[in-house]
């Protein structure tokens, strides 16, 4: 037979609807108008089937047999059906006739699922009226739940109660903060609360429990929504339509609190847009807000416009004033002592009145006739186009985009740049606020608005290619560097991309660079580290100068350094002629006598505050618990300190017949296993090239006492509650530490890089839960947050101050609620205690804000120079080596204070009048 | 005619998904009031991955994009990239252009009294009106054009606009925009439809398109015009002062050449001023990009006369169609029992 031969060929299928009886038919037939039938099928309306809701009988009669499906009435139900007889009875496209009429669709057998689930759907409800049937009901259990959705006092409810009504259980799940949900319960009596995060998992575990505790059929569960009325204050009860039997109660309540959370996280947040949330909330309007408890939000407005009305009488009067002086400025008489030459007339004639254009582009209609009438598709392709125009919205659109967290005054500054500032800002964030983000933020939207098809970021070449991998990971923007390979290959043909180019400032200012590059027309210009631009006559100024550009964006956290007339350089960048001449400028801002106090501080912060944007931590929310560092100094045994001083001197020896770069790496190295354990000192010797002084060293060292004494540092601490982690630059230290702790009993977790990344979560997790010790390399800790502890003990110290800045940010960070102690541990005359001693008493290291080590130390050195330059100083110390390293810590303590200076003129100068809200 | 922006509601939402992912060949289920069930498949599985085959999806609406975790695929919010991409893929590259008959409404034709002032209410200034021929059966063609608007000004705007042209005379009808949904329709027996040409379609709605944005433009434009007049005097007041400080450096100097130079850099500076002004201006000119989504012809029964009138002391015989719908005089057109319009050829 043909359809056994060949599937499908010359097997014809014809449908028919029958909308009285409810019926659908198929025949297959083979090919010919007489041949004969091969199979049929029905598929019914069966309301007798009674295994459940909206069930379609399909019966198949073929080759003598009936087989009989049961289909829900769902869409996915009815395809899977059709698509099992498609596999049973295949026939060619060409072969099926709906309702008399030649299939057409490039797939009939899914238009014919389509067609019959359209067929049945409408009927549901008809038949529903003549028999109603039961709704299925899932297994009984001995609870009823009644979920609250109070929109009121804002709030998630959950209310168990028995079959017999009696109240079991009950749970609220309420917004406290932006980060966290407190859950109250009240079971058996008593009451109590948790304070969980806010995160979908947390929610969907914290409901699954309870759920499993309390199961409910889905006939049981009932969802109410309370919301304000039309009379004030009134609170009406809106009971929603049952949940039906095919519904996930769980999945309903962890989205009903996913959405509280992120409308209250706006609410309950004073920097959020106050308006909106509620209104989305309150559909009825802002008549429900006039109570009490929406003073804040009135006064919020109040204040709002009264800056406004200040601003504008503030900005009259200058201008009057202006007027007025120029109005009474006294003709320049020339002076009789000296002939006058002739000076040309400067006309004052009134400037034009130019009105603003308007110009229509179209493009081309590239147009395709379709002689067919389809005025339904005609309206849905014009309902397309204004859903399309309504999605615009008011938030950025390239959010959902980008790999971020949603940092509120991140959002704003970004559209602030966007809206009022025209794209031109200099951003002065505070240190670790995330200038970068806000300016890929500002980036990406240009991108996704398409305002902007190129883009040149400049920085020190240092940042390059940080530059590139965060526009990539966060904001999905690839970018070509100056540190590729087109770059050198072909210079000219680099510049001219059009894409996201991140380059170095430094390679711009060659002439040969500069002179292709101002040749592209850029949309967009980023400079980061912008006081590097401060100098007018510098050459970093003149080449950005020089660029063509449309939008800009200039990041800085100290936009003065030494004179406010820097400033005045930074915004006649970005826009030229907001500030006055330069001789004007220094007249009316500048006292010659304290260049960095200016003379009119309101006038000048209103003409800044039109380009330039500053968050503070105050204001971002970011004020952290302070930190407190503690050094714990181990005195070692006689023996071993006499054998440390000797084995110092030999290394000093033995470096000196390496080769440079081996004496540094080996000195640097061996140095740092020694201040860190035994196990690494030793695992580090293995491969030291003098391998015969190696093995002799180590057969002899009596450093166990030390170690032992460092060890037993950890358990007290590991013990109380939430337990602490142990940072340590060596795997070998980290193994022994790890013995040592598990053999006096107490938890503990680590963490390298050679763990997993799928098994670093729920280590994390495990420790998170059970406390102990949680031990980490620096490859391990890459990615951990770890805000829910406050103890961390540095087991030893790296020689780079920015590594040791990025383990204490794992802990002090946002989420994070107790003071964070911080545990060094040094052993007593070792160049660790000295190099500690400089990092906390000069550098004040440990109470410095994430980004501010950088910026101090950027002034001398990067962070591998600082590392040589500790080595230097303990190889050819002058007088000890702690004398020597002292005098390093002078020169950190300069850098410092010359740091603290800026800052305070920084927040002398610019106050809160900057910020982004 | 301007059609306001929808605020977005998970309902609304969740209806035009399934009304347009249902018209793209998916199979669309509402599970919950703001869940739909989606099985897709060729064009609407696109808006997920690029790979052929079956895509199966539970969409989720929701009021506001919220600071939660989001998934891009699956959550409908405001802004969301997947409403983008669906109303984008009902779009197609060329732009359809659809013929649409409207049915008249069977009466005869206009009694020559009632005709003649519905002209003069219409066309003024002419008088001795008559007909110099009976009423004919002829047909009026116009376009509709759903249109998005782009106003670039600094920001950008968006607004939808159903523009609604009489291809014979090019002017708008704003009765035929608003009621286009809800008119009677007919069949097509046998009208000869005009060929269209794009550039002259391009050109109507380009005359147009102003016109139909004035209402919009007019906040827009005084912001503009404010912002620029802020920047312009910023500018002048700058190249002011800079100058007369130029001019007092100038007097006080005795060198030869001094005057020469100080002339040389007072030109110099006025040439800056003027480019920064002209700069200023292009930056804050409006851009209107109207982006044309579909277009529609319609052909609408009218009655086809040749009027005898006297403008100006002119006597004048003017072909003109009489549309019963819009009850006004449509002049130019054919002389047959179709027209032949002025965009098209």
């Amino acid at each position: 037979m043909a359809d056994e031969l060949l599937p499908g060929v010359g097997v014809h299928l014809k449908v028919e609807f029958d909308p009285k009886a409810a019926v659908v038919f198929f025949e297959w037939r083979g090919a010919g108008g007489k041949a004969r039938v091969l199979a049929s099928a029905t598929i019914r309306y069966d309301k007798a089937a009674g295994l459940g809701y909206y069930c379609l009988s399909a019966v198949l009669e073929w080759r003598g047999k009936t087989t009989r499906d049961l289909l829900a009435l769902d869409a996915s139900s009815i395809r899977a059906g059709v698509m099992r007889w498609r596999k049973l009875l295949p026939c060619a496209p060409d072969g099926i006739s709906i309702e008399g009429r030649p299939a057409v669709d490039p797939e009939p057998w899914l238009d014919l699922a389509r067609r019959i689930y359209s067929f049945f759907k409408p009927l549901r409800r008809i038949l529903d009226r003549m028999a109603p049937l039961p709704p299925p009901r899932s297994p009984s259990t001995p609870w009823k739940l009644v979920i609250v959705a109070h929109e009121v006092s804002n709030y998630v409810g959950f209310i168990w109660s028995g079959q017999d009504g009696a109240l079991r259980a009950q749970l609220e799940a309420r917004v406290t903060s932006p980060t966290e949900l407190t859950w109250s319960y009240s079971r058996d009596g008593q009451r109590a609360e948790r304070i969980r995060s806010q995160s979908p998992q947390s929610v969907h575990s914290e409901l699954a429990r309870w759920l499993r505790e309390f199961p409910v059929a889905n006939h049981d569960a009932k969802p109410i929504w309370y919301r304000f009325g039309e009379a004030r204050g009134e609170v009406v009860a809106h009971p929603e339509e049952p949940f039906g039997p095919t519904e996930d109660v769980l999945a309903y309540a962890a989205d009903l609190v996913g959405r509280f959370i992120a409308h209250l996280r706006l609410r309950l947040s004073k920097l959020g847009s106050p308006g909106f949330p509620l209104e989305g909330l309150f559909p009825e309007g802002r008549a429900a807000m006039a109570g009490p408890e929406y003073r804040w939000l009135r006064a919020d407005e109040r204040k709002r416009r009264e800056r406004e009305e200040l601003e504008l009488r503030v900005q009259q009067r200058a201008e009057e004033r202006r007027a007025r002086e120029r109005a009474a400025a006294p003709p320049k008489r020339p002076s009789r002592e000296s002939a006058p030459p002739a000076v040309p007339r400067v006309e004052t004639k009134a400037a034009p009145v130019n009105h603003v254009g308007v110009k229509v582009a179209l493009p081309a209609l590239p147009l395709a006739e379709v002689a067919a009438c389809d005025l339904e598709g005609w309206l849905l392709r014009e309902r397309a186009a204004l859903w399309w125009i309504s999605n615009q919205s008011d938030d950025l659109l390239c959010l959902p985009q980008c790999r971020i967290q949603r940092l509120e005054y991140q959002v704003r500054t970004a559209l602030r740049v966007l809206g009022a500032l025209r794209g031109r800002a200099l951003l002065s964030d505070e240190v670790g606020l995330g200038k970068t983000i806000e300016a890929g933020l500002v980036l990406k939207e240009l991108f996704t608005r398409g305002l902007a098809r190129r883009a040149l970021i400049l920085t020190v070449p240092s940042l390059v290619d940080q530059w590139r991998e965060e526009l990539f990971d966060k904001f999905g923007l690839a970018a070509v560097t100056t540190n590729d390979a087109l770059f050198r290959e072909d210079p000219s043909a680099f510049w001219r991309i059009p894409a996201v180019v991140v380059a170095s400032l430094h390679t711009l200012k060659q002439p040969a660079q500069l002179a292709v590059a101002r040749e592209a027309a850029w949309d967009a210009l980023v400079v980061d580290e912008a006081h590097h631009l401060r100098d007018r006559n510098s050459q970093a100024w003149q080449a950005v100068n020089a660029l063509p550009r449309q939008f800009m964006l200039l990041l800085t956290a100290t936009p003065v350094q030494n004179s406010i007339e820097e400033l005045y350089h930074l915004v006649t960048l970005l826009q030229p002629g907001q500030l006055p001449t330069p001789q004007e400028f220094r007249r009316r801002f500048i006292d010659p006598k304290r260049p960095r106090e200016p003379r009119e501080p309101a006038e000048l912060r209103r003409l800044l505050g039109q380009v330039m944007i500053r968050n503070t931590r105050a204001n971002a929310g970011l004020n952290l618990p302070p930190r407190r560092a503690e050094t714990v100094i181990v005195d070692p045994e006689p023996a071993e300190a006499a054998f440390r001083d000797e084995w110092e001197r030999a290394l000093r020896e033995t470096l000196g017949r390496l080769s440079a770069s081996q004496a540094s790496l080996w000195g640097r190295l061996l140095l740092q296993a020694a201040g860190s354990s035994p196990a690494a000192w030793r695992s580090a010797l293995e491969k030291f090239p003098a391998a015969d002084a190696a093995r002799a060293w180590s057969s002899r060292a009596p450093l166990e006492a030390s170690w032992q004494r460092k060890c037993a540092f950890i358990p007290p601490l590991a013990r109380l509650e939430g337990g602490c982690v142990v940072f340590t630059q060596f795997r070998a230290t980290q193994t022994a530490l790890d013995a040592a702790l598990r053999a006096s009993r107490v938890p503990v977790v680590s963490i390298n890089g050679s763990t997993p990344a799928a098994e670093r979560h729920p280590l994390t997790e495990r420790f998170r839960r059970e406390g102990g010790a949680l031990l980490l390399t620096r490859s391990g800790t890459e990615g951990r947050n770890l805000q829910f502890c406050h103890r961390l003990v540095n087991f030893d110290l790296p020689w780079n101050p920015m590594e040791i800045e990025q383990r204490i940010g794992r802990l002090h960070r946002l989420g994070q609620r107790n003071p964070v102690e911080i545990y060094n541990l040094v052993q007593r005359g070792t160049l660790q205690e000295h190099l500690l001693a400089i990092l906390q008493e000069k550098l004040n290291l440990f109470e410095l804000v994430v980004g501010e080590t950088a910026l101090i130390l950027g002034e001398r050195f990067s962070s591998d120079e600082f590392a040589e330059e500790i080595l230097r100083r303990w190889r050819s110390p002058d007088g000890s080596v702690a004398e020597s390293l002292a005098a390093l810590g002078e020169d950190l303590a300069a850098s410092r204070e010359s740091y603290a200076e800026v800052q305070r003129l920084d927040e002398t100068l610019f106050a809160q009048d900057f910020e982004s809200s | 005619m301007q059609i306001p922006r929808i605020a977005p509601e998970p309902r609304a939402t969740a209806d035009f998904f399934e009304d347009a992912l249902t018209a793209l060949g998916a199979l669309c289920d509402r599970s919950w009031h703001d869940r739909l069930e989606v099985v897709a498949e060729g064009a609407a599985a696109r808006l997920w991955r690029e790979e052929p085959g079956l895509h199966t999806v539970t969409l989720r609406f929701a009021e506001t994009a919220g600071g939660g975790a989001i998934d891009a695929s699956s959550d409908v919010f405001p802004g969301c990239p997947l409403t983008f991409r669906l109303a984008e893929a009902l779009r197609s590259e060329a732009i359809p252009c659809q013929r649409l008959v409207l049915a008249g409404d069977g009466r005869p034709a206009p009694d020559a009294a009632v005709a003649e002032k519905i002209w003069h209410a219409h066309i003024r200034g002419t008088t001795r009106w008559r007909l110099t021929k009976p009423f004919a059966a002829a047909h009026h063609f116009s376009l509709v054009a759903s249109i998005r608007c782009e106003v670039q000004a600094i920001d950008q705007h968006w607004s939808l606009h159903r523009l609604a042209l009489s291809l014979v005379d090019g002017a708008i009808d704003q009765s035929l925009a608003g009621e286009l949904a809800t008119l009677d329709h007919a069949a097509d027996s046998g009208i000869e439809w005009p060929s269209v040409d794009a550039a002259h379609l391009q050109q109507l709605i380009q005359r147009s398109i102003e016109f139909e944005l004035a209402e919009e433009l007019a906040p827009i434009r005084a912001r503009q015009q404010r912002f620029l007049t802020r920047e312009l005097s910023r500018i002048d007041g700058y190249f002011h002062e800079y100058e007369s400080e130029l001019a007092s450096r100038g007097g006080r100097s005795r060198a030869a050449g001094a005057q020469e130079k100080l002339k040389d850099r007072l030109r110099a500076t006025k040439t800056e001023h003027a480019r920064r002004r002209e700069d200023q201006i292009a930056r804050h000119e409006l851009h209107i990009v109207p982006h044309v989504d579909a277009l529609l012809i319609i052909a609408e029964p009218a009655w086809r006369a040749t009027v005898n009138a006297v403008r100006d002391h002119r006597e004048q015989q003017v072909p003109a169609l009489f549309v019963p719908r819009a009850r006004r005089w449509v002049l130019g057109g054919g002389s047959d029992t179709t027209t032949e319009p002025e965009g098209v050829r």
